[in-house]
């Protein structure tokens, strides 16, 4: 089966050239310059930053959270395929584990140089402080990493060169310790539905807590309300399985071509379509409650406020509400469709609604704030110019995403357990 | 999908075995989520109940406020604070009938901080005395309790710090070590003058000595401190004079342990700081 | 095994947790006697008074700091104290005193310390009576800003002390007649260096040959032009949105002119 892995290839008269190398080499250079920023950053501080105390989070945050959502997919497919055990998943299941590693890590490593203190991030861990949402959600993005790792684990093992490297029989002791990590690789396969479980759970704890990060802020008005943990929840399902139905189309249509049936990935595209739809129908009820049913003076004078910025409330309407209905309904027909060049670009949309409502979600308060004044409270409008030092670090994450996951879809063999067993 | 349902017989064993593994599963989670609820109860109800002691508390008159930014500049000198790093900030307000006053804000020493229920590693904790202190060691500079601070009254070291702060010597020399870069500091009502101060028999908001640079440097006593238990102190004797004491942001229920007394709407008293 | 690592872990962890509430708090200044011996532990105060005007005169840090009953021997257990005003800066500038507490800065009771550092007796920020006077009388000295008396030299205590040196800063018809003594006379003013020609300008950069005047001059240059307010909101490069074009247009030439991706299965036929 891997023999009949196509890869992309430009065609120049006669000759095909894999363009694999060329895009690898595009992205280490992206990433190599990100190291630059990375350096800068850490060795004179966030004052580098555009960010100030008026707006202590910024494009980092919004990277992070995005990163997050984008491994939406992975505790889904965990339950589809380990406790609702439906087989023609199974493959693509593996693959919502490989994103949805990538997603943390990425949101990790971001998130890292985002700390005043870099080598204190092990804090958490050790100092706990229940009360906060920040610390659960660090403790289940922690503990959540371990499952997705436990979860990859065999199904990296599965590629062919850990059995057949001649090192392996070489170096004894290599070749021993190989052994070791394929019968635990095997004990933690079978342990796959409880890790799903584990998965599910602590997913959806900390996708809410990521907008309970925001809603419990009653200083900022804009943010204080209760359906934030839902939406998070679900547009990070929505954009996870959306970024999870191109990204299989690619290695399981385009490069394994037979390995997946097209009516599973229909059924990926549906799927992400009818949580879109949930979502928006959800945010037309939220919108409704912020703007239409609350009298609150100061979140109204923030929504107005916010309106007037234009590039909020165009994203809003257009990429929270106005697309995402389209995209929704067309991906939920899929079936209908039956045109994966059209389901693909449909399916971007709901993968920029999550970023966009992440992006907006973390503005919103920063920038239009409420004075403490105790007479006349009004908006304080703050501004934030990201510097070049974030967009570096920004793009090292992103190239390290591209990159892990270009080698994964070139050389993991995404075996079925189909073909263990024949 | 009738391929798949062929190949179940030989596996329904399992997914017994299975189905009994994620019961467990959920149960030991659900078990682990209670855990952690009643012990967050715990530690809540734990903090509430402790009202003995002593509690600090400023008062701030804004009728004898002349917005001199007297309080910045030694808390400056105090804390060894650059001019971009404030912990206390003095601006020009008005009231709804257009008169002008100036609004003078510490840190508000909440009683129910946003910033002490949001800090993941424990950072910033109320001390026993109500004063919302930081731990400069423990601070990872996630920059979540600025977000919270409904006053803005956290600041973030976003520079190394500097050796001498620009209001040294002229409103004092600076009594505290150097925070590092990249965590978040705040005002602290001068927390070491307080310890110090009741080590050597001194009573803060009284003695000069034991009372926060800011109420000390005052040229007008617009600043009173004292311990809001004791009804003899300089702030209780105060605030029970005062016909009218308010809290900034009080409808978020974050109690304050400053107090303002808001301005009269007699005008000379306007005319008398401006002339 | 693996649970013993954990406890050493564990371990580990609590030597590495540190931070008692007040390791950064220091030892209050305390006072001490003889000038020398007090330079020991006390530079920076010491220093400032043998820069001082005060350190000509028979006088010591003993004259203000006295040590106070307690028990113990010496200073680090003795406190020092610091006298009164009354005993100490009224001994000699009586005059002062009893002026500064019968005007309207006493009623508010204000001390000689808010505008004086005890040690240099300078005024306090930076030493300039501009600045020490427009912390709390912001308007009056932005309205001196560019003004001709500011061209001209002359700060806040040019008229509102005079030439007695009095405290009570009140300015009288004297202050006025030191320079404008026949208000005929224009040409006292552009003895002064007044550049009429230049007076629209002398909001912007003013026009002076005084040396006080030039110091003077540029700091109102720098409060007069206000910084721009910038806009609020998220200010993102322009070359995200050309990336954003491509990458849109890239998809849509795609959709209308590409082919669908990859071989379809064979159920689908």
């Amino acid at each position: 089966m891997i023999n009949n892995i196509r890869y992309p290839t430009l065609r120049l008269g006669k000759t095909s050239i894999d363009l694999f190398p060329f895009w690898i080499g595009l992205l280490s250079i992206g990433f190599l310059f990100g190291l630059v920023g990375a350096f800068v950053v850490l060795r004179d501080g966030l004052d580098v930053t555009g960010l100030s105390n008026a707006v202590p989070w910024g494009l980092w945050i919004s990277i992070d959270l995005s990163a997050i959502s984008m491994g939406g997919s992975a505790f889904v497919f965990g339950v589809i395929v380990y406790i609702l055990r439906i087989k023609r998943f199974e493959v693509i299941g593996k693959l919502a584990v490989l994103l949805g590693f990538l997603g943390y890590s990425t949101a990790g490593m971001v998130l890292l140089f985002d700390l005043g203190q870099p080598l204190r991030f092990w804090h958490p861990i050790v100092f706990w402080q229940p009360h906060s949402l920040l610390w659960e959600v660090t403790m289940c993005v922690v503990l959540y990493l371990n499952v997705l790792l436990a979860e990859l684990l065999p199904i990296v093992l599965e590629h062919p060169i850990f059995k057949t490297h001649p090192w392996l029989t070489r170096y004894r002791l290599l070749g021993n310790l190989m052994n070791k990590v394929y019968s635990f690789s095997a004990w933690l396969h079978k342990a796959g539905p409880i890790l799903a479980i584990a998965g599910l759970t602590l997913s959806l704890l900390h996708q809410a807590s990521l907008g309970a990060t925001y809603s419990v802020l009653a200083g900022r008005g804009i943010w204080f309300n209760q359906s934030a943990p839902v939406q998070f929840v679900l547009s990070a399902m929505s954009g996870g399985i959306a970024l999870l139905f191109i990204t299989s189309v690619f290695i399981f249509r385009v490069m394994r071509s037979g390995m997946v049936s097209d009516s599973a990935l229909y059924d990926v595209a549906r799927l992400a379509g009818g949580i879109t739809l949930l979502l928006t129908y959800l945010r037309v009820w939220d919108w409704a409650v912020t703007n239409y049913y609350s009298f609150d003076r100061e979140i109204f004078l923030q929504t107005q406020i916010l309106d007037t910025i234009a590039p909020y409330s165009l994203t809003f309407w257009l990429g929270q509400a106005l697309l995402p209905v389209i995209a929704g309904s067309i991906l939920l027909a899929a079936k209908s469709i039956k045109n994966f060049r059209y389901l693909m670009a449909v399916a971007v949309i709901p993968i920029i609604a999550a970023i966009i409502t992440r992006w907006n979600y973390n503005f919103a308060g920063l920038i239009a704030s409420i004075s403490y004044d105790p007479f006349t409270p009004n908006i304080v409008l703050n501004s934030y110019t990201p510097t070049w030092v974030e967009f570096a670090v920004g793009t090292m994450v992103i190239c390290y995403w591209m990159l892990a996951f270009s080698l994964a879809a070139r050389f993991l063999p995404f075996k079925s357990s189909h073909d263990h067993h024949e | 999908m009738e391929k798949d349902s062929e190949n179940k017989p030989a596996g329904k064993n399992v997914s017994r075995r299975d189905l009994l593994k994620v019961g467990a599963a959920l149960l030991g989670v659900t078990g682990l989520t209670q855990f952690v609820g009643l012990n967050t109860l715990k530690v809540r109800a734990s903090e509430t109940i402790d009202e003995g002691g002593r509690k600090w508390g400023m008062l701030i008159d804004i009728n004898k406020c002349i917005g001199c930014n007297y309080c910045t500049y030694a808390c400056q000198a105090i804390n060894n604070l650059a001019d971009d790093m404030l912990y206390n900030v003095v601006t020009a307000e008005e009231t709804q009938s257009g008169e002008e006053f100036f609004l003078s804000r510490p840190c508000m020493q909440c009683a129910e901080a946003p910033c002490v229920h949001v800090c993941p590693v424990e950072a910033t904790y109320y001390r026993p005395d109500g004063i919302v202190a930081m731990n400069y060691d423990r601070c990872i500079g996630c920059r979540y309790c600025q977000v919270a601070c409904p006053y803005g009254a956290r600041v973030f070291n976003w520079k190394e710090p500097i050796e001498l702060s620009p209001k040294v010597p002229d409103f004092g020399t600076p009594e505290l070590k150097n925070r590092p870069r990249g965590v978040v500091e705040k005002c602290h009502f001068c927390s070491h003058r307080i310890d110090e101060g009741l080590e050597n028999g001194l009573t803060p908001g009284v003695d000069a000595q034991a009372t926060p640079a800011c109420v000390v440097v005052c040229p007008t006593n617009a600043r009173i401190f004292g311990d809001t238990n004791d009804p003899q102190s300089p702030i209780s004797i105060a605030r029970a004079e005062a016909t009218v004491t308010l809290r900034l942001r009080e409808e978020l229920s974050t109690e304050p342990r400053v107090y303002y007394i808001p301005p009269n709407p007699k005008p000379e008293t306007q005319e008398e700081a401006g002339s | 095994m693996f649970w013993r690592f954990f406890i050493a872990l564990l371990g580990l962890f609590a030597l590495l947790k540190t931070g008692d509430d007040n390791v950064y708090a220091l030892q209050p200044v305390r006072q001490t006697s003889g000038n020398e011996e007090c330079s020991e532990c006390h530079e920076k105060a010491v220093m400032l008074w043998t820069d001082s005007k005060h350190a000509g005169v028979p006088l010591n840090c003993t004259s203000c700091h006295v040590v106070l009953p307690g028990e113990g021997e010496e200073h680090p257990e003795l406190q020092y104290s610091v006298e009164s005003e009354e005993k100490t800066c009224a001994t000699c500038h009586n005059d002062h005193y009893t002026q500064w507490y019968g005007g309207q800065h006493g009623d508010l009771s204000m001390s000689c310390t808010t505008c004086h550092e005890p040690h240099s007796q300078q005024q306090k920020l930076i030493g300039d009576n501009q600045t020490t006077c427009e912390a709390c009388h912001k308007k009056q000295v932005d309205a001196g800003h560019g003004s001709t008396h500011e061209a001209a030299g002359a700060s806040c205590v040019s008229c509102h002390i005079g030439n007695d040196s009095g405290h009570l800063f009140n300015a009288t018809i004297s202050t006025c007649n030191s320079c404008h003594s026949d208000i005929h006379d224009t040409n006292s003013l552009v003895l002064a260096g007044v550049d009429f020609a230049a007076q629209p300008a002398a909001t912007e950069e003013p026009v002076a040959t005084d040396e006080a005047a030039v110091s003077e001059g540029s700091e109102a240059g720098t409060t007069e032009a206000a910084p721009e307010t910038p806009k609020g909101g998220v200010n993102l490069p322009s070359w995200l949105l050309l990336i954003a074009g491509l990458l849109v247009g890239g998809g849509v030439v795609w959709v209308v002119i590409g082919k669908d991706p990859g071989i379809p299965t064979e159920d689908e036929k």
